[in-house]
């Protein structure tokens, strides 16, 4: 192999890790605290993109996309609170909690995935790169600077994360729910606030994941479905409840899938990924950074 | 015991007047919504008894379907086998298909069953997509060839023939399912659900009855599928995607899982309420929104599906006399 | 007599805990013995190690009618003809009370031989569930009922032994009188019985031979008459006060 297709190879691993690992911290903080599977997170990235999209047309197109981005993060934030409070608010207690909300979540992907639909149309588009051009270092390597973003700041967002649950009050408190909701009750954290804040903050990070997506590629309502399985493959091999392995599983899947494209074909690269997650999990369903499993039935 | 005489009454009643439907209702439009209501219904109701009675978060059961869609496919087309043939084939391969993943869910519960399962049907949808040669990939099977009899095609006359095949599918199902599910081993399948530990101290085999369970419920998925193949004329790897599971799935939980009846009716309301919504032009995109928030709102007001209100309906009518 | 069960230094640990440690005790064709201990002595952790469920022992030797069983599988260890209940009150909610006895003797080796519903009826006609009770689902019982019902789904496998773990809880007083003459109604047919109780007043009703569990081992073994003098057991089990 050349080393110019090696580096090509690397790169486009690079940008689909950093995708993948925003999608799939966002799906798994969401498993760890509240204890369900969210279907429609997929489809947020869509959103995300779109309201981006909906953004930069009224604020006017000479600002920067990034202003767009921030706005859209607070949209999604509100976004991910109503969902939580519509989908899945209803039904705790209930004793088929995970399965009901594994059907309401599905609603939620199909009312989403219309309503963009019905919003925005079926025409295609596309957001302008975070910045504009391409670097190109010592001839050997090139990229476009949006790519060269994307690898950058999602690592940064992601450390952001993992300080924000490990050491302040509000991510303390999130992370305290995931492990024990009674005892969290007891020592007075307001559970369902948590509830609301940890989908809220899923949505934003899949809204970015969507942003940075939507000036890679064309944009469409389903843009968010094969993303959403990428995501649970590497949730599952991070182990479920377990953002560090997560946030590990991503780049390795988005490595591993790269080379595996390069070697072995588009064609039979996401079997071989499905028939891994089955023997994970068979063999190792705590996952493969995981330590315990999660006792959830 | 007055209950249950109501209950067969009733189906009593809804099967003579299915029977005699097609002597009235000549529209074969309306004929082919039925036809779709009852294939649908014979996915719904199989999947009550891994989903409902056995209690396994089984989230692949739609795969059972896409496989018994494309082993027909593929029989009948690329093979020449007589559709008579291809059709049971569907069924045998779907039951066999359901042995392997069996044993990832014999070690795992909760949402990792559904994680698993999921994987599989995902597994199967690429596995078709990427096998081009056999399957069509993503364009799928075209021109299958119809059920026929002495050159009678059964999409004559207002697709007649096939009402009645799908017909005695469903019925068929709704039978041995329901026969199922109260003999001896039946009960031992919900006593497995409701506790595991006591059911393990009773001399039940957790390991056999999940198999037996996704078999038996994996047969008449790969039926209809394979029915549904020969009557569309098409394999399309849609059949594996997120629309379909929803779509049954919501038969099912709207219907009320663990009765078999529920998600039937749950088939019929679900697939006419569609088509209805078809009639309103300006609806087109909002139909599936308004699917979705009644999905929610029935999930929300009636957690135990439509079966959930017969029961509370006639317990207040038995209560009342 | 001959010996039906035999545990041979059984040790059952979780980590570094030691809930079983080198139990050993045999039990003759026909016999009620009772375990007593205090909370956490391991009681329930023998009853569980030898039925399999939900686990097996750690090191020792479990056999049944001459045969090892330490690592059978629990279906396999009732097929055989042992049969335990739960002291939390068990039911398969779901079914009905003569299905959740119907359960326990099609999954036995009894299964050919069933014909019809004589045998639940009898079953249920011997632990006292009334004949009204039969057609309701078993979730909607009381306490009591449920536990006869548990104990009725195992006594129609026609098992020659019979595990009962704490039947007396949550009972009331005259509850646990019939509690006792329904055991021995049962050990009359010839069914051997092990009763774990925390309470000592019932096992000395119905229980000639006892033992006591302290911290995973075996404390003292003795009749009825010999274990309430025991010195040991008064400090270990009684924690020293009177109170019987």
């Amino acid at each position: 192999m050349s080393l110019d297709a090696f580096t090509s190879v690397l790169l486009s691993g690079l940008v689909l890790s950093s995708l993948y690992a925003l999608l799939a911290s966002g799906l798994s903080l969401v498993w760890t605290t509240l204890g369900i599977f969210n279907f429609a997170h997929g489809v947020l990235m869509a959103v995300g993109a779109y309201v981006t999209w909906q953004i930069s047309q009224s604020i006017g197109e000479t600002y920067w996309i990034g202003y767009s981005i921030a706005l859209m993060i607070v949209v999604m934030v509100m976004l991910g609170a109503v969902l939580e409070y519509v989908l899945i608010r209803p039904f705790y207690g209930n004793k088929n909690i995970v399965l009901v909300t594994v059907m309401t979540t599905l609603a939620g992907l199909t009312f989403l995935e219309n309503g963009i639909q019905a919003v925005w149309g079926p025409r295609l588009k596309q957001l302008p790169p975070l910045i504009d051009g391409n670097i190109s270092i010592h001839g050997l390597l090139t990229l476009s600077a949006h790519e060269a973003v994307i690898i950058v700041v999602s690592p940064l967002i992601l450390i952001g994360l993992y300080y924000f649950l490990n050491y302040s009050i509000i991510g303390k408190s999130i992370r305290a729910v995931g492990q024990n909701q009674k005892a969290a009750k007891l020592m007075g954290i307001n559970v369902s606030r948590s509830f609301i804040l940890t989908f809220g903050l899923a949505a934003a990070l899949t809204g970015i994941a969507g942003a940075f997506y939507g000036g890679l590629r064309l944009m469409n309502p389903t843009m968010g479905s094969e993303p959403l399985v990428k995501a649970l493959i590497v949730v599952i091999f991070g182990g479920l409840g377990n953002i560090s392995g997560t946030i590990a599983a991503a780049y390795l899947i988005g490595f591993l899938e790269a080379f595996l494209i390069y070697f072995i074909g588009l064609y039979w690269t996401p079997s071989l990924l499905f028939l891994f997650m089955i023997f994970v999990l068979i063999f190792r369903h705590e996952g493969l950074f995981g330590e315990s499993a999660r006792t959830t039935t | 015991m007055s209950r249950i005489k109501t209950q067969a009454t009733v189906a009593t009643i809804c099967f003579a007047l299915l029977c005699f439907l097609p002597l009235f209702v000549t529209d074969s439009y309306i004929r082919h919504l039925m036809i779709l209501a009852f294939i649908f219904a014979v996915v719904a109701c199989s999947w009550d008894i891994s989903l409902g009675y056995a209690g396994l978060f089984n989230f692949g059961h739609v795969a059972f379907f896409g496989i018994g869609v494309y082993t027909t496919g593929v029989l009948a087309r690329n093979y020449g086998f007589d559709p008579w043939l291809a059709l049971p084939a569907a069924g045998v391969m779907a039951g066999i298909s359901a042995i392997p993943i069996a044993i990832p869910v014999l070690r795992l519960k909760g949402i990792y069953v559904v994680l698993v399962t999921f994987a599989f049907s995902q597994l199967c949808l690429q596995l078709v997509l990427s096998q081009s040669w056999l399957t069509g990939g993503s364009g799928g099977l075209v021109r299958i060839p119809p059920l026929t009899l002495f050159d009678y095609n059964f999409a004559r006359d207002g697709k007649f023939a096939y009402y009645y095949v799908a017909l005695v599918l469903l019925v068929f199902t709704v039978i041995a399912l329901t026969r199922f599910v109260k003999t001896p081993f039946g009960r031992g399948i919900l006593a497995l659900r409701d506790n595991p530990d006591y059911a393990a101290a009773r001399g039940i085999n957790q390991a056999a009855i999940r198999v037996t369970v996704l078999v038996v419920s994996a047969i008449p998925a790969g039926l209809a599928g394979g029915l549904y193949c020969l009557y569309f004329r098409i394999s399309a790897p849609e059949v594996f995607s997120f629309g379909t599971a929803t779509l049954v799935l919501s038969m099912l939980l709207v219907g009320g899982t663990s009765t078999i009846y529920g998600p039937v009716a749950a088939a019929f309301c679900i697939v006419l309420f569609s088509e209805y919504l078809e009639n309103f032009p300006d609806l087109n995109v909002y139909k599936h929104l308004v699917i979705a928030a009644v999905i929610i709102a029935i999930l929300r007001l009636a957690p135990d599906g439509l079966a959930g209100l017969a029961k509370r309906l006639t317990m207040r009518l038995i209560k009342d006399n | 007599m001959s010996i039906l069960l035999e545990v041979k230094d059984v040790t059952r640990t979780f980590g570094a805990l030691k809930a079983l440690d080198g139990v050993s005790l045999s039990l003759r064709k026909g016999e009620i013995l009772g375990i007593a201990g205090p909370n956490g002595s391991g009681k329930s952790t023998l009853f569980n190690v030898i039925s399999g469920i939900p686990f097996h022992a750690t090191t020792g030797l479990i056999s049944y009618d001459d045969q090892e069983i330490t690592r059978v599988r629990p279906h396999e260890i009732y097929r055989a003809g042992l049969a335990r209940t739960f002291q939390k009150d068990c039911e398969f909610s779901s079914l009905s009370v003569r299905d959740n006895v119907l359960v326990g003797a099609h999954f036995s080796s009894l299964r050919e031989e069933m014909h019809d519903d004589t045998a639940i009826e009898y079953a249920l006609d011997l632990v006292g569930v009334e004949e009204s009770k039969r057609s309701q689902k078993a979730e909607n019982l009381s306490v009591f009922d449920k536990k006869r019902v548990m104990i009725a789904s195992s006594v129609v496998s026609k098992p020659k032994l019979l595990m009962l773990d704490e039947p007396a809880s949550g009972l009331t007083k005259p509850e646990v009188n019939q509690l006792c003459e329904l055991i021995l109604a049962i050990n009359r047919t010839g069914v051997a019985i092990l009763v774990i109780e925390h309470i000592i007043a019932l096992l000395l009703k119905v229980a000639p031979r006892l033992l006591i569990l302290n911290e995973g081992k075996l404390l003292a073994e003795g009749t009825a008459s010999e274990i309430i003098v025991n010195k040991d057991v008064i400090e270990a089990y009684l924690g020293g006060s009177t109170h019987p």
